[in-house]
């Protein structure tokens, strides 16, 4: 058997097709009743989007443990409240610490207090089975949508955090009172230097940050940690 | 003084006294005992005896006048017998056979060695005087225990006829010679007269008795008989009533069960239909997704099968059951219950038949009580399971059903399966009676035990039955 660093897998075409899958959206359905999920599976798979199937939430935990590489692209847990062992609630919460993934319950029972625990940690829908196709599909495009949101707000702060770390202290510290609001006669003023430096400094950072407008740069400041 | 012919008389009453008891067990042919077949062969001694009377002078002397008294004496003693046996305080039959030896001794002394008459017939007259009496109390008691009309006229003729003993026995003082008793005029007059009178009377009033005892007997008979089919139906009714609750209560679970089903079934309609509309899917693909929600229609209508059958008041039955797959229906109704409270079932390996013989319906009770028990039982502990196990233990099949919960209190083991005691604050404390009750009629037996604390403790829930081929020995 070969080991995992001779081992490079050939790129194929159910590859390319899971990754053109993953990129609209992958959804993870976590259910112990085998029927169920091979129906789910087909109707997520026939609308477009990749579908991973678990039996029980600990083999989803277990699963990422092990960080197995996947396409990237939005991704939501769907997943059954009752279930043996640990019960969806439960992985809510465990989801919760480990990242961001929304998360959409459904349940047999309509149990108003499964129902309102589910929304205090967080879960995007609560779905009573027998679920509507329709209006499984909504909360999963919901679902998947707040995914992308939150996958690119990500990616923003990593930038802006790049970007941030390119600025010199002066730069920074000028850029950051801008945001505040004072006006440049006065940093000049309180910082002791010329107010033609503190305009270089001004255009340099705003130039780094690709701020355009002082409004650009009042909302990097807010969102970036300056 | 003759009123008539003493031989003639003696005669009458031998014959009557033996058509008497004959006619009397023919007509108890339906209700022979033991005590009847005393009373009846006492009759036909007395008949005997007294033919022999009558041939006196004809027969040899030993015979008129020794074997008679014998037979009397042992005659009235089978009657005796007889009525201490109805009122439950029969002598012991070697005290009879003593005691007639010593007063035949007695009475061999009196007539051989003193060869003093009157004294002889005094004696004979007081033993039989003692036997007669004792025999109207008797029958006196009886009448009076019975309320039987028919044993007191028995106790008044046979009291008449101790009296005329009685009498006889005065009688026979002055006289000092060799008497021939059919020579005796009034006293044996009025002896064959009460005597005659004993015979009908006693003899009516006795199959009068009979019949009574009968009757009362039947009464009470068809009395238990109706007490034991209302407790049986009583019985079956609170059976029902119980898995009407204990399904009532696992309504919400059940309702979930068939939730599942549903839900696939549903979802594979819309996605064919969603499949018809965009002409994506070719006809294999349908054909899987119908098969798909024939299965789960099935599947539902399978567990909807389970509860109308577990919940239908059928009368119960008696056919080889599998207990094994009884263990696998109960734990497919409890699934979802057992699911929500993260209970995990642990069968043991061995899934071949294990037949007995039983009601279906009625085991299940009793294996669905263990489980909602132990379910019950694991809510408060950190590893939820319940261990089956089936097993053959000489002849006998026990099945194991052992939670890894706290076990039972030491009061609670002590009583447990007491009507109406529970330990739960919504129970009804007949679950246990109810399964044990269902055991019982299984000829079996439910046992509860805690296990070993150093095997993790727990309570073990053990039913034993007979096996199959035990049943049809």
């Amino acid at each position: 058997m070969k080991t995992p660093k001779e081992y490079r897998s050939p790129i194929t075409v159910f590859d390319r097709k899971l990754a053109e899958r993953c990129t609209r959206g992958r959804v993870i359905i976590i259910d112990d009743d085998e029927e169920i999920l091979s129906a789910l599976t087909a109707l997520v798979e026939m609308e477009g989007y990749a579908c991973e199937t678990y039996v029980s939430a600990l083999s989803y935990l277990q699963m990422l443990n092990y960080n197995r590489p996947c396409f990237p692209g939005p991704c939501c847990v769907l997943c059954d409240v009752k279930m043996p062992e640990l019960g969806g609630l439960e992985l809510q919460s465990r989801l919760a610490e480990l990242d961001d993934t929304p998360v959409l319950l459904m349940s047999g029972a309509c149990g108003v207090q499964e129902a309102v625990s589910a929304f205090h940690a967080g879960a995007l829908d609560f779905l009573i089975k027998p679920i509507d196709a329709d209006t499984l599909l909504i909360a999963m495009d919901k679902a998947l949508v707040v995914s992308a949101e939150r996958y690119s707000q990500r990616v923003r702060k990593v930038t802006l955090a790049a970007q941030i770390a390119t600025l010199t202290e002066r730069e920074r510290d000028i850029a950051r009172r801008v945001a505040a609001g004072q006006t440049n006669p006065a940093i000049a003023e309180e910082l002791g230097i010329a107010l033609r430096t503190v305009k270089l400094h001004r255009q340099r950072a705003m130039e780094k940050i690709g701020a355009v407008k002082m409004t650009d740069l009042v909302r990097i400041a807010d969102e970036g940690n300056l | 003084m003759t009123i008539f012919d003493a031989r003639t008389a003696f005669l009458m009453l031998g014959l009557l006294y033996l058509l008497l008891p004959a006619v009397t067990w023919i007509v108890l042919a339906g209700q022979r005992t033991i005590q009847i077949g005393l009373w009846c062969g006492g009759g036909l001694l007395v008949g005997s005896a007294s033919i022999l009377v009558g041939l006196h002078d004809i027969v040899p002397e030993w015979v008129s006048l020794i074997l008679v008294t014998v037979m009397y004496r042992v005659a009235f003693l089978l009657r005796v017998q007889s009525l201490r046996l109805d009122l439950g305080i029969p002598w012991r039959w070697r005290w009879i056979v003593f005691a007639e030896i010593v007063v035949l001794l007695i009475f061999l002394n009196i007539h051989y060695g003193l060869e003093d008459y009157v004294l002889r017939a005094q004696f004979n007259s007081m033993v039989m005087v003692g036997l007669l009496l004792h025999l109207a109390t008797l029958a006196w008691r009886i009448g009076r225990d019975e309320q039987s009309r028919s044993a007191k006229w028995i106790a008044w003729v046979y009291g008449t006829v101790t009296a005329v003993m009685l009498f006889r026995f005065f009688a026979v003082s002055d006289r000092s010679v060799n008497f021939n008793i059919l020579d005796e005029g009034l006293t044996v007059q009025l002896l064959a007269m009460s005597m005659l009178l004993a015979s009908v009377v006693g003899h009516f009033g006795y199959v009068g008795l009979a019949l009574d005892r009968s009757m009362r007997r039947e009464l009470k008979a068809a009395v238990n008989r109706a007490r034991d089919e209302e407790s049986r139906r009583l019985g079956a009714q609170i059976a029902h009533l119980d898995r009407q609750r204990s399904l009532g209560e696992l309504a919400a679970s059940l309702g979930h069960e068939l939730n599942q089903p549903l839900t696939a079934i549903l979802t594979n309609a819309q996605v064919a239909k969603r499949g018809l509309q965009s002409g994506r899917f070719d006809t294999a693909q349908y054909a899987e997704f119908l098969d798909k929600i024939v299965h789960n229609t099935q599947r539902a209508s399978q567990i909807i099968e389970r509860i109308r059958s577990f919940i239908r008041p059928s009368a119960s039955r008696s056919e080889p059951v599998d207990l094994n797959m009884i263990v696998r229906e109960v734990a497919e109704l409890v699934a979802d219950d057992a699911r929500r409270s993260k209970v995990r079932f642990v069968f043991s390996a061995n899934t071949d038949q294990m037949l007995v013989m039983g009601d279906p319906i009625q085991l299940s009770q009793i294996v669905l009580n263990a489980f909602r028990n132990a379910i019950e039982a694991l809510k408060h502990t950190t590893q939820r399971e319940i261990q089956v196990s089936c097993r053959y233990s000489n002849k006998r099949v026990i099945l194991s059903i052992r939670d890894t919960g706290p076990g039972l209190t030491p009061e609670a083991l002590d009583q447990v399966g007491t009507p109406f005691f529970t330990t739960k604050s919504t129970g009804l404390g007949m679950g246990i009676s109810i399964s044990r009750s269902i055991a019982l009629h299984h000829g079996g037996t439910l046992k509860l035990t805690n296990a070993d604390a150093q095997d993790g403790g727990g309570a073990i829930v053990e039913l034993n039955l007979p096996t199959l081929s035990e049943v049809n020995l």
